[in-house]
Formats: C-alpha cells, sequence, structure tokens
C-alpha cells in the first residue's frame, strides 16, 4: 500500500518541483514508440530530440522500456525529429504538428556498430562526430549490455567487448577489481592502466585498494560506479588518440559516461538483481595431497573431501548476490534531472567475503539561458567491503586448502596454517566512502564560439583494516606472531582534482570548415593516510589499536601535479574528408629539475570515402558492396610519468641504534628524468557489407616508446637501496584489431546476429641504454626485459635430459644449450645444465614465451524471437603467454607431491635446483563462456498490475563453462583446471592471475567464480 | 577580422593564465623525506650516524642467519620457496637473493649482501660528513667518527669473510684479502680515535674486528697481539628490542623459535662436553627438542636455546672471540690455555694437556669455536677459511646440495656495476 502511494504520487510531487511553468501555447504533443528492425523489440534508452536551426536541440525525450516516448509541448509546425542510440542507425523523420494535437511517430531503427554519426567527446577537444575523429573511439552501450548479461561491475561491463582492451581478473572475491589493459602493455616499469574519466573529470580507478590479498589483489575503485547509472563508456586506446590528455594517458584513456534527464515526465526505473556464484568442482579441483606414512607407504588426501567428511567443510558456499537500484529522470526545457541509488549485497564463497554497496547519483542539467548550459554531477558511494584472503596465508582459505597435509589433521583438520573455524576471525575490511562531484559549464555566445569548463573533485575516504583478534592459548599458535592479537589500520584520504577548459571557434573558408579548439587542463591528486598498527591484545574483547601492547604508527603524504595546455586545428572538406593538427604541452611535479616541459604533437585524418561521389562513381559495385567507408589514420604522442618523487635523491626516517632518530638513504633519484613518451601510428578503416548486414572496423596501430622508464637497480655496493628511475629504453608495440558484427537474420519475428572481436599484439625490446642486455623483471632471473625480445619474456634452463641416483640426487643433466642470433632461442645443442660438477660451458636460460597476453579473441550471437524474448551467449579469452603458478613449486618444497616424495622424476629433481618455477610454469591461453542470458521483454499486459509500463526479466550466466585451453585444448575440463608438463601438478584456472603491469606468477589466489543473477526491471 | 583578432587576444591570455599558474599548481610536499641536499645541516649527522651503525646490526644478524644456513647450522623447516635455496646452496637462487632489512617478523627471505654493503655505505657517508664538521658543530664528534669506523670495519670484514669476491662503491672487483686489508685499516683508524677519545667499548670492538681480520689475512702475530688486549668482561653486541620494527628484534629468535621457520640441524644437537657420549650436555650449544614438527610439518623441530627472546642481544665482539682467535694464531701452551680460559668461562671442564699439536690443534681449535660461536655468524667463516666440506647429497625435502661454498656476488651487483659488464 505504501509502495503504490510512494509510486504514484512521488512522480507527481517531483514533476511538480521541476516542471515550473512551461510554454503551453500554440503546442501540441508527440509520442510514440522505438523498436528494433528485426525482431521488433521495443528499444529503451533511445534519444528522441526535436531539432531547431543549427541543428540546435529545442526538446528531446528517451524511450522507455517498452520503447514509448513522449515529447510534450512541441512547438506547432514542421517539426524535425531525431532518433539516436548508441548501436543503432540514427533516423530522422520530420512531421507536421497542429496545436493541441497528439501525434503519433514510430520510429524502427537498424542495429549498426558503425556509426558515423554519433557524438563521441573522448579525446576530440571538443564533442565532434564519429566521421571527423581519425582514431577508433570504441563506444560500449552500457544500458544495452546491463539489459543483456547483467554484469555486477563496471569492470564486468567493459568486459572485452572491444578489440584491443582485456580484463585480467585477479581473484574471484567479491568486492575485489580486475585489471584493465589497453592494447597490452608499452612500458617496462610504469602503469600500464589507462586513465579514467566519469563525465570530463578524472577519477581514482585503482583496482587493489584496502587490505592486500593473495596476488595483489584489493578492493577496486572503478567498480564503486553503479553500473546501472552508465549509459555509455568510451575508450580511445594509445596515444594516438589520446594526445590531448598529455602526460599520464599513453595507455588509454577510459571515459565514463553517466545517465541524464531528459525532456519528458518523470519516468521510474526499478532494477533488482538475485543471484548467486560458486566456485566450481572444488572437490576436484583440489586434487590430492600425498603424503607417507610411518611405515613409508604412500598416502593421499583431498582435503576438500576430507573437511566435509569430517565435518569442517564444506569450505566454499554458494555466495548470494543481490541489488536494488531505482532512478528518477526526466526535465523540461530549462531544467533535466537523473537521480538514482542503489544498493549491492554481495556474498563471495565463503560467507564473510561481503560487498555491501549503496550508490546515489544526482545528474542535473540547467538551461540557464540559450547560451548557457550546466551540468551538476553528484556521485555518492558508501562501501563496505569484507575481503576473504589475506596477504598472511594462515588465514587464508585457498591457502589452507592448497596447502594442506595429513600431518596436520590432528591440529589443524588437514589445513596448512589454521582450522577451518578460524579463518573468519580475521577480518579483513576496505571500507571507503567516497563522493564524485562535477560541474560542466557550455556556454555558446556565438554559434561558432562554444566553450566547455569542467570542475571536478573525486575524494575517497578510505577506512582499511585487518584486524587478528585475541585467540585462546590453544589457537593462538596458528596465527604465530598475531595469535594473541593484531590490528592495523589505515585511513586514507584520497582527492583527485580537474580543472578542464575547451573551447572551439568554428569557422568557414571557401569550401572548408575549420575549428579551432583550445584547452588547458590542471590535475591533481592528493595521498593523504595515517596508519596505526599494534600486536597483542590483553584481553579478547579488545580489538583497538590503543589496546595492543606494542604500537606502531605511520603517516603518508605524496601528491602529483599535472598542468597541460593544447591547441588543435580541425579542418573539415565536405563533412567527408577531416585533417586534424594539435599540440600539447604538460608539465608535471614528477619531472625532474633539470626537464622543463613535455610537447606531445596529433595529427590525423579520416575520409568518409563512401559519401565522396567520385568513389560511387569510380568504385561502382565495389561501392555498393561496401555501403558506408571510412578511412581513418592518426598519429599522435602521448606520455607516461614517473612516480612523484623518483627525480630526487632522498632519505628518510628510521628508528636508529638504541632507539635514536635515523635518517637512511630511500630513493637514489634523477635529476634529469622525464616522462615516457609513446608515439604511435594508427591506420584503419570501418566499413559495411552485404546492404550493411555486416559491419567491419579495422585497426592497426604501431607504437614507439622513447625515454622508456627503467628501474635500473642500484648496485648495492652504491648504498641506497632500490632503483634508480632513468630514461634509457626504447620499446616497439604493435597489434591489429578487428571487430565484426553481422546480422545473419533479419525478419519480423527473428532476428540472429553475431560478433566478434580479435586483437593480436606485440611488443619488442629495442634497446636498453649502453651495456644492458637485459633485465630481470620476476623472480630469480626468469621473467626478463631483454632486447630483441618481448617485455618481461620468459626465460628458463630447457632440461632435456637427467640421470638421477637411486636415491634421487642428480648425477648429470642435459639442457638445451640456446641457438638463434641471440643463442638464447630452443633448439640449440646439448649443454651441460648447471647442476652439480660439469664440464664445458652450462647450457643458458633460453627463450620460452612471452609472459603478457598477445591476443584476445571475443564471439558473441544474439537471437531474438518475437519482439521480446533475447538470448545471448558470449565467449572470450586471451592467450599467447605463459604463466607461472608458484604454488606449485611450494608443495613440492612441503613434500605434498608425489614425484617429490619419491624422488624420481628426473626433470623435475633438476628444475627444483636450478630453475625451480619451470616446473609450475604453463600456456596460459583459454576461451571461456563469459557471458549466457535470456532476457524477455515484459508486455504492459505484464506489468500493469504493478502500476507499471514496462519491464523486463533476464537471466544472465557468467563465467559457466572453460571451453579451451592451451595446454589442453579443447578436451579440458569445464572448470578449467589443466596441468602443467613436470610431475602432474595443476592449475585451477589458467585465467588466474596476480595484479600488477607485468605480472606472470602468482600463488593462492582464488580463482574466478561462476554465477547466475536474474535480473528484473520495471519503468514507471 | 574579428575573429582573428578574438583567437589572437584568446592564444595570449590563454598563454599567460597558463604560465602562471603552473608553478603553483606544480608545487608539492613531500614532509616524508629529506632531500640530499640538506644534509650538509650539522644537526642531522647523528641521526646519519645512528641509522648507519642500525643498518650494520641489521646486517650482522642478516650475516649470522643466512650464514648459519649456508653453513650447515640449521635446516630449512619451512615451507617458503625464497628460504629454501639458502640451506641447499642453490646457485641461481642465492646471485638473486641480495636480501635486504625490509623484512618481517614473517620473512623467511635471507641474504647478507646488501645489508652489509648498505651498513658500509652508511658508516663511510656519516663518517666523511662528520669529518666536515667542526666539534662544537656536532656533540660527540670524535667518538662517532671513531664507532663509524669499528663498524664499517665490521662491515668489510663479514663482506670479506662471505664473500667469493666483493667491489665497493659500485667500483672494481675485489679480492676478499683487499677486503680485510680495508677492514683492518678501519679497525686501525677506530683504534687510534677510540683511544683518543678514551672509548673502551669501541677501542676493544675494534681490536677483535682487527684481529679477525688479520687471522683472515694470515697475520697471525697481529691478530694474537690485537686479542691479548681485549679484557675479560669484554663484549659488544648488537643490541635488540622486542615489539615494533622486526629489524630491531633478533632474528635468530624470530627464525628459530618465534616462528619455527629453522630447525638445529643434526650435528648441532645433543652436543656433550667433549663430544663424549655420556657426559653432560655442552651449555655452549643448547639445542632443546621442541619434540613436534617445525612450520613445515615435515622437519622435526629442534631449537637454539642461545637467544631466547626478540630482545636478546647478539654478540658482534667478545672477549671470548678474542681468546680464541689469539689460540688460533699462536697455538701451542699459550693457545691452549686460552682455550681453557674460555671453557671455565662457560663452566665447561677443562681440557688437560699437553696440548695437540698440528691438525689436531687446528680441529681443536675449530671445533671450540663451533661449539661457542654457535649461531654467531662463524662457523661460516671458518669453514672458508679452512676449506671444510660442505654438506652434499639431498636435503631432507629433496633437492641436491650444489657445490656452491662462499657466496658468489649477487646478480644486481654484477649486472649493474659498469665495472663488470
Amino acid at each position: 500500500m505504501v509502495y503504490r502511494i510512494v509510486a504514484r504520487w512521488m512522480p507527481l510531487m517531483v514533476a511538480a518541483f521541476f516542471v515550473g511553468a512551461a510554454a503551453h501555447a500554440q503546442t501540441g504533443r508527440i509520442t510514440g514508440v522505438v523498436t528494433d528492425t528485426a525482431g521488433g523489440r521495443p528499444i529503451e534508452g533511445v534519444t528522441i530530440t526535436v531539432v531547431g536551426d543549427g541543428n540546435r536541440t529545442l526538446a528531446s525525450a528517451r524511450s522507455d522500456a517498452t520503447g514509448r516516448y513522449t515529447l510534450g509541448a512541441v512547438n506547432a509546425g514542421t517539426v524535425q525529429l531525431h532518433a539516436r542510440m548508441l548501436g543503432y542507425a540514427a533516423k530522422d523523420r520530420t512531421v507536421s504538428l497542429a496545436s493541441g494535437q497528439t501525434l503519433t511517430a514510430d520510429f524502427m531503427l537498424a542495429q549498426r556498430s558503425i556509426q558515423l554519426d554519433q557524438v563521441v567527446v573522448t579525446g576530440t577537444g571538443g564533442a565532434v562526430e564519429r566521421r571527423a575523429v581519425g582514431n577508433v573511439i570504441e563506444t560500449i552501450n552500457a544500458s544495452e549490455v546491463m539489459k543483456t548479461s547483467a554484469p555486477r561491475s563496471v569492470e564486468q561491463l567493459i568486459g572485452a567487448r572491444t578489440p584491443g582492451v582485456v580484463i585480467l581478473p585477479a581473484t574471484g572475491q567479491v568486492g575485489t577489481g580486475a585489471q584493465i589493459r589497453v592494447r597490452s602493455v608499452g612500458s617496462l616499469s610504469l602503469s600500464t592502466d589507462p586513465i579514467v574519466y566519469i563525465d570530463g573529470v578524472r577519477m581514482d580507478a585503482n583496482t587493489s585498494r584496502g587490505p592486500a590479498q593473495r596476488g595483489g589483489a584489493g578492493a577496486s575503485r572503478l567498480n564503486d560506479i553503479n553500473p546501472e547509472d552508465i549509459e555509455s563508456i568510451e575508450i580511445i586506446k594509445g596515444p594516438a588518440a589520446a594526445t590531448l590528455y598529455g602526460t599520464e594517458a599513453s595507455n588509454g584513456v577510459v571515459q565514463i559516461i553517466t545517465k541524464r534527464g531528459s525532456n519528458s515526465t518523470p519516468h521510474w526505473d526499478f532494477t533488482t538483481r538475485q543471484g548467486t556464484n560458486w566456485l566450481a568442482n572444488p572437490e576436484g579441483r583440489a586434487g590430492t595431497l600425498w603424503s607417507k606414512n610411518a611405515a613409508g607407504q604412500l598416502e593421499t588426501l583431498n582435503l576438500y573431501r576430507y573437511a566435509i567428511d569430517s565435518g569442517a567443510g564444506p569450505i566454499f558456499h554458494n555466495g548470494k548476490n543481490q541489488g536494488y537500484s531505482a532512478n528518477l529522470h526526466g526535465g523540461n526545457d530549462i531544467t533535466r534531472y537523473y537521480l538514482s541509488a542503489g544498493y549491492d549485497d554481495d556474498q563471495g564463497v565463503v560467507a564473510w567475503n561481503t560487498d555491501k554497496k549503496f550508490a546515489g547519483r544526482a545528474n542535473i542539467d540547467i538551461e540557464a539561458n540559450k547560451k548557457l548550459r550546466i551540468e551538476g554531477n553528484l556521485g555518492f558511494i558508501r562501501d563496505r567491503i569484507r575481503l576473504a584472503q589475506n596477504g598472511s596465508i594462515n588465514p587464508d582459505p585457498f591457502s589452507n586448502l592448497v596447502w594442506g597435509r595429513r600431518s596436520l589433521i590432528p591440529t589443524t583438520g588437514g589445513f596448512g596454517f589454521a582450522p577451518a573455524d578460524l579463518w573468519d576471525d580475521v577480518e579483513d575490511r576496505a571500507d571507503v566512502d567516497r563522493m564524485t562531484s562535477s560541474m560542466t559549464a557550455r556556454f555558446e555566445p556565438a554559434t561558432w564560439f562554444t566553450n566547455r569548463l569542467a570542475v571536478g573533485l573525486d575524494v575517497n575516504s578510505e577506512n582499511n583494516s585487518t584486524l587478528y583478534p585475541r585467540e585462546t592459548a590453544a589457537n593462538a599458535t596458528f596465527y604465530g606472531s598475531n595469535g594473541l592479537g593484531a590490528k592495523s589500520v589505515e585511513r586514507a584520504s584520497r582527492n583527485f582534482l580537474t580543472l578542464d577548459y575547451s573551447g572551439n571557434v568554428k569557422y568557414g573558408l571557401r569550401s572548408f570548415d575549420l575549428t579551432t579548439a583550445m584547452g588547458f587542463q590542471a590535475y591533481r591528486s592528493e595521498l593523504s593516510n595515517i596508519s596505526a598498527s599494534g600486536t597483542t591484545f590483553p584481553a579478547s574483547p579488545i580489538t583497538t589499536v590503543s589496546g595492543t601492547t606494542t604500537k606502531n604508527a605511520t603517516e603518508g603524504y605524496v601528491a602529483n601535479a599535472t598542468v597541460g595546455l593544447f591547441v588543435q586545428q580541425e579542418l573539415a572538406w565536405q563533412n567527408r574528408l577531416f585533417l586534424t593538427a594539435a599540440l600539447r604541452a604538460d608539465d608535471n611535479s614528477a619531472f625532474g629539475k633539470e626537464y622543463s616541459a613535455a610537447y606531445y604533437p596529433k595529427v590525423s585524418a579520416s575520409w568518409v570515402l563512401s559519401e565522396d561521389p567520385m568513389w560511387t562513381k569510380k568504385a561502382g559495385a565495389v561501392a555498393r558492396a561496401l555501403g558506408d567507408l571510412r578511412l581513418r589514420g592518426a598519429f599522435g604522442a602521448a606520455g607516461a610519468q614517473p612516480g612523484t618523487f623518483d627525480a630526487a635523491r632522498l632519505y628518510t626516517s628510521s628508528v636508529g641504534y638504541q632507539n635514536a632518530g635515523g635518517l637512511v638513504p630511500s630513493s637514489f633519484g634523477n635529476p634529469q628524468l622525464k616522462p615516457e613518451r609513446s608515439t604511435e601510428l594508427e591506420l584503419g578503416f570501418e566499413t559495411s557489407l552485404l546492404n550493411r548486414r555486416m559491419d567491419v572496423s579495422y585497426t592497426n596501430f604501431r607504437r614507439s616508446v622513447t625515454d622508456a622508464i627503467v628501474n635500473v637497480p642500484v648496485p648495492p655496493s652504491v648504498g641506497f637501496p632500490g632503483s634508480q628511475v632513468v630514461n634509457i629504453g626504447h620499446l616497439s608495440t604493435w597489434g591489429n584489431e578487428l571487430s565484426v558484427n553481422f546480422r545473419v537474420l533479419q525478419g519480423r519475428r527473428v532476428a540472429w546476429d553475431v560478433g566478434t572481436q580479435l586483437a593480436n599484439n606485440g611488443n619488442r625490446v629495442d634497446d636498453l641504454g649502453s651495456g644492458n642486455d637485459f633485465l630481470t623483471v620476476g623472480g630469480g632471473g626468469l621473467a626478463q626485459a631483454r632486447v630483441g625480445y618481448g617485455i618481461a619474456d620468459f626465460f628458463f634452463y630447457k632440461v632435456r635430459s637427467a640421470v638421477l641416483s637411486p636415491t634421487g640426487v642428480v648425477q648429470s643433466a642435459i639442457c638445451d644449450g640456446g641457438t638463434g642470433k641471440s643463442g638464447l632461442e630452443q633448439g640449440g645443442p646439448d649443454a651441460p645444465c648447471p647442476i652439480g660438477t660439469y664440464t664445458g660451458t652450462a647450457a643458458p636460460r633460453v627463450y620460452w614465451g612471452h609472459t603478457q597476453p598477445t591476443w584476445q579473441q571475443g564471439y558473441n550471437t544474439q537471437v531474438t524471437l518475437w519482439d521480446n524474448l533475447r538470448f545471448y551467449a558470449r565467449v572470450d579469452g586471451n592467450g599467447g603467454h605463459w604463466q607461472s603458478d608458484t604454488e606449485i613449486r611450494a608443495l613440492h618444497n612441503q613434500g605434498s607431491t608425489k614425484a617429490v616424495i619419491e624422488q624420481n622424476d628426473p626433470f623435475l629433481q633438476v628444475y627444483r635446483t636450478i630453475d625451480t618455477d619451470a616446473a609450475s610454469t604453463y600456456q596460459a591461453g583459454f576461451l571461456k563462456l563469459r557471458e549466457l542470458s535470456a532476457s524477455y521483454t515484459l508486455k504492459p499486459s505484464h506489468v500493469a498490475k504493478l502500476g507499471a509500463a514496462g519491464g523486463s526479466v533476464t537471466l544472465a550466466g557468467r563465467n559457466l563453462s572453460m571451453l579451451w585451453t592451451a595446454e589442453q585444448g579443447w578436451n579440458t575440463s569445464r572448470d578449467g583446471e589443466i596441468y602443467v608438463d613436470v610431475a602432474g601438478q595443476h592449475v585451477w584456472d589458467p585465467e588466474i592471475r596476480a595484479l600488477g603491469s607485468l605480472a606472470n606468477g602468482f600463488q593462492t589466489i582464488m580463482p574466478p567464480t561462476q554465477s547466475f543473477v536474474m535480473t528484473f526491471r520495471l519503468t514507471y | 577580422m574579428s575573429h582573428r583578432l578574438t583567437h589572437r587576444s584568446m592564444l595570449v591570455a590563454f598563454a599567460l593564465i597558463g604560465l602562471a599558474a603552473c608553478d603553483k599548481i606544480l608545487d608539492v610536499e613531500n614532509p616524508g623525506s629529506v632531500p640530499a641536499e640538506s644534509l650538509s645541516d650539522p644537526t642531522l649527522a647523528p641521526a646519519l650516524a645512528a641509522a648507519a651503525m642500525q643498518t650494520l646490526q641489521c646486517g650482522v644478524i642478516q650475516y649470522a642467519a643466512t650464514a648459519a644456513m649456508l653453513s650447515g647450522e640449521y635446516l630449512n623447516a619451512n615451507g617458503f620457496v625464497d628460504n629454501h635455496p639458502w640451506e641447499w646452496r642453490g646457485v641461481t637462487e642465492i646471485k638473486s637473493a641480495p636480501g635486504n632489512c625490509n623484512y618481517g617478523r614473517g620473512t623467511t627471505a635471507m641474504g647478507y649482501y646488501t645489508p652489509l654493503q648498505q651498513a658500509r655505505f652508511q658508516l663511510d657517508d656519516a663518517f666523511n660528513r662528520l669529518e666536515k664538521f667542526t666539534d662544537a658543530q656536532v656533540p660527540s664528534r670524535l667518538l662517532l667518527m671513531a664507532t663509524m669506523r669499528a663498524y664499517g670495519g665490521y662491515a668489510d670484514l663479514l663482506l670479506g669473510e662471505g664473500m667469493c669476491e666483493m667491489t665497493m662503491d659500485n667500483g672494481p672487483k675485489m679480492t676478499r684479502a683487499e677486503v680485510f686489508t680495508a677492514a683492518e685499516g678501519r679497525f686501525t683508524d677506530a683504534i687510534d680515535r677510540a683511544t683518543a677519545v678514551n672509548d673502551q667499548s669501541i677501542l676493544n670492538m675494534a681490536r677483535v674486528g682487527r684481529a679477525r681480520a688479520r687471522l683472515n689475512l694470515k697475520n697471525l702475530a697481529g691478530a694474537a697481539s690485537d686479542a691479548n688486549l681485549v679484557p675479560t668482561t669484554f663484549v659488544r653486541n648488537a643490541e635488540f628490542t622486542e615489539g615494533g620494527a622486526a629489524q630491531r628484534e633478533n632474528r635468530i629468535f624470530n627464525l628459530t623459535i618465534r616462528n619455527e621457520y629453522l630447525s638445529v640441524s643434526i650435528p648441532y644437537r645433543n652436543l656433550t662436553v667433549n663430544g663424549v657420549a655420556g657426559n653432560v650436555a655442552d651449555p655452549r650449544v643448547k639445542v632443546k627438542d621442541a619434540a613436534k614438527k617445525a612450520n613445515d610439518g615435515v622437519t622435526p623441530l629442534f631449537q637454539q636455546q642461545k637467544f631466547l627472546a626478540g630482545n636478546s642481544n647478539h654478540p658482534i665482539a667478545s672477549w671470548a672471540e678474542a681468546q680464541l682467535i689469539y689460540a688460533e694464531a699462536v697455538g701451542g701452551q699459550a693457545g691452549f690455555d686460552a682455550i681453557n680460559r674460555v671453557r671455565t668461562a662457560n663452566a665447561v671442564p677443562t681440557l688437560a694437556g699437553p696440548p695437540p699439536t698440528g691438525q689436531a690443534y687446528t680441529d681443536l681449535v675449530l671445533e671450540e669455536r663451533r661449539r661457542q660461536l654457535f649461531s654467531e655468524g662463524q662457523r661460516y667463516g671458518d669453514m672458508l677459511r679452512y676449506n671444510l666440506p660442505f654438506v652434499k647429497g639431498l636435503t631432507l625435502k629433496g633437492n641436491t646440495y650444489s657445490d656452491l661454498t662462499c657466496t658468489p656476488l649477487p646478480d644486481v651487483e654484477t649486472r649493474n656495476n659498469p665495472n663488470f659488464k
């Protein structure tokens, strides 16, 4: 009852507040339904605009879940209507509207992935149509993806839906984030993360905040954003496109554009999702732990099964996922609004891994007058995450399972470090209260002169903590020095301030249209944190740091500031040939004292060949077959900034002898330090085939990274710790990206679409400065940045044969001696492995492969039946690289593998002595059934009893099945388990990896989970 | 025309605003660090000296722990991969593990090269800065300088004992003898300066250090001369405190008792006086059978009883060591008497004469040193000085012991020091 009252009266109250005095005289009303040309499915979110002279928007409305829109109070007369929607070809209509008339104007839109007239805002110096941009800009239609595959987070929303953009998950825990990799890696030492904007201002998108989890994962600031609030996401991929963002932009730019109100009556949208996530086949994947009993006989243990049988398990459960979201949007000629609130409550595969998030948003647009428009955005997030794993392995469920032992059954139930009932005693929490606000003023004093000023502030207040409560005397031993209690707390304030101005002047010169743009950006980030920790609580109820007997506190402050100026000149001819030149100048607080500023140039060209009469005339049948055709090219530079204080030689405080204050060397510094500079040439085209039923987009890029920042380790004899950050490297990267979407069937009752996104990439270290052949990237000298090879490639000894003594001692071993120009390619002559006593030159470590994915594949298909039922599936994966699961070497070291107990595997015996990680390394390529869903658009009659105008229901599965892996091919276990080549050890899922720019190894990271989610949407 | 003017004026205004704003906007503070340029301030010199001494203490305990593994005093008894190679002396792993002082209580990683090199640099750096200041500017400046030299001598000495070859300050390769000579020079300077300021602790520390360096240089007379001057009660410790940073705790205690990561190896368990079955346990090598498996769940846990808390101090130099140096250097009855003086001080029955001669005497000295200086980072140097055999075969967990003896220079040094390319 209450619900009904609220539902019926709230919109009216809000409408009364916002609508104000609208014009009534000489107006009419336009309404209609927007549907897909294939299948007749109603389309939600289509913007219907009444346009006046100079394409100026006079009124607009958005279609609701039933495809219906209404434009009230439209001036009578001839009315020009535009219907635009991401993923569909735009459509225009002209209608005659009489005063007081209610006119019906329906639209049927055809799906298109190539939309030359779509307006884009990222990397362009102002809003322009895609046709004018010489580089590829990927756009994700968030509303559509949300309805199709029901992603639970922004990273799932981005997915790998565009070629060249890969999501690398670090853990299956709820609340944690994945790494977004755009065009693979292009730096030896700096972050490979793209920078992220929301509504034009920088936001914190770090993916590993809070207490560090296994593999470096943590709470994701990117996933703070409620995906239900997102209208679209634009991605530009490299320096050629990101020049105007200057320093920091060489890894690409992701721009999140949130939903806004439209000129319409108030509409409510309610969404709820209910689902579950689980870890597939934990018993099977837990595998066998080997040991020897007192009689010397082999024993086996499946610890997961044992825990169930002994009453300590199952240790993994189905976690419940639920979310509720509501928004109100509408507006009038003067004011438009989008207000939303959402609450998510997700639980992971252990009961104490939870993520409870409230997100609120208010986007208000005000047309102050015909020349000034103000857009205000305010987002608030309150997120409370409790993480399942801990940087320490003792309370970590996965480490306890993987490293269990039969000998521990009497003490821990067989688990590696502590009994299962103690794990959730330890609390890892990552809480944040976050306010992201921005104000954008668009001032158009004349039709030829537009200005945009954006000011934004992203303020995060984090409260991160790890608590070990005081255990009983009997249990304290399981947690070592934390057993009697320990706590660490970090209160961090992270502020990101953006000031961004750009101005555009448009003018004509003969048959050319010219646009001059200028801009100024200032960006400042500040981290201020206070951490406190202590050990040993005197009594179990006490859980504050103050209550510990030994205490420690630290304070940190790091700031970084950038200022940049740009000027851009665009020349357009006949709206089909566009040339753009730009220059960006940057200064940054991290640059060395002896370095002044960075300059980044850009030129680009776009030619809509299909609209060129000469092409249509000369190309004849080819032109007709190709339909739309655009050629594009861009060349540009961008940078990657060094660490805030990398340039300075610094000493830091320490506790000295007899607790006196001390000063120790902390940073060697480099006063000549400058940003890493990337220049990129990007060439590509977009075309359509088969009567515009197939859209094809192709891009080739080649990037050169100069002044590559290399962390050259300081020789310990120098006396300073760590590395010196030096601009000495030269790298090359390249790749191809192809996206194809094909409407196989297009009928009134049925439509079938298929699509693919394919990308490959490569990189090479060209130079590391004088005298440097290689730098070690991973532990043990295994992953290296070696001149002539890829960034962070694996180099291991390659054992060919070995002879063991009866007791397992290696008598002799033969390795691959290496061949090729470098002498490090596999296939060389026999050479002694460097083990024991040998004669001759020992074999070198030879090249095994890349450690970063070199290909990406995505395949999606969608079948629409009748006008309301849709089935969708998506397969994606990446590969071409190797990874090392170092929990395997630990298993060998703790004597839990059969081969180690029997000491009879010659290769293992050798590898364990000369290259312990080689025996746990595998090809990591995979293809996974990522998304599978069914959606049904509810008819008004279905939802009428709820008082709703429309709705939809979606059942979506995620990560449901591993289809193929590079190690086991199509015979891969559907849960993803694969086996390494030496000693038959297994990896839970090849998609697991640690978080880090050049990550190549990992240990006891909880694998990605499977999930099903049912989403129910209603529109009022 | 008006457009053009507008463009120009906007560009100029734009540039001016940008330039004026840049400097202010780019200002960032760094309140957590001190730029190197600020160290010319004499008031900061004591902080540099205190930090340098602490780094040396870290280096000493890291050396003691690492050398204990390399020499076979302890067995690996944890499941952590970064600790294992120090038991089976994995060449590639050891070359990639130079060690550091940024460890926590639970850290298993070892290595002593970087801690001792950083200590060496900091001690020299502090000494050089102190030399430029005046006594009025820095209280106790002369004592601090003597201390920097004595501690610096130990950084050189331990690096010389453990490393196969050495380098200093990004310089060329040095032989072990050259390193011992450098150590001897620093100790000599320390002795002179400590004598001048009459600080007995630094003076005797430097005497023991120089005697040890001279022993390595086979300057037996010089070693005996220094060692004989050390008074009976003398000991200079690396000082540790319980709680706070793990670097300020006794790492041997953390590794063996607190975390049960290492287990005393078989040759050091159940040692009786003179090695005679039935004799009382040798109090110099107190080892407790914990009657359980260690951290790895596989290795029987035997725990040292010499350092029983996080705040147990660790001897850097002592009268007992000086006596054993003296015994080794002079041999004969005088040396034998020195051995018995140390035994008496430890409540171990004295040995009856006459003293053995030749190899038997050397074996006696080495055995006395093995017991007296157990877990003090001395056995590794003795094994290298006398080319004693290292353990061969398979470890308890199946790794093959390598032929490595002395510690090779780490890759981070040889790959980045221009003199090694």
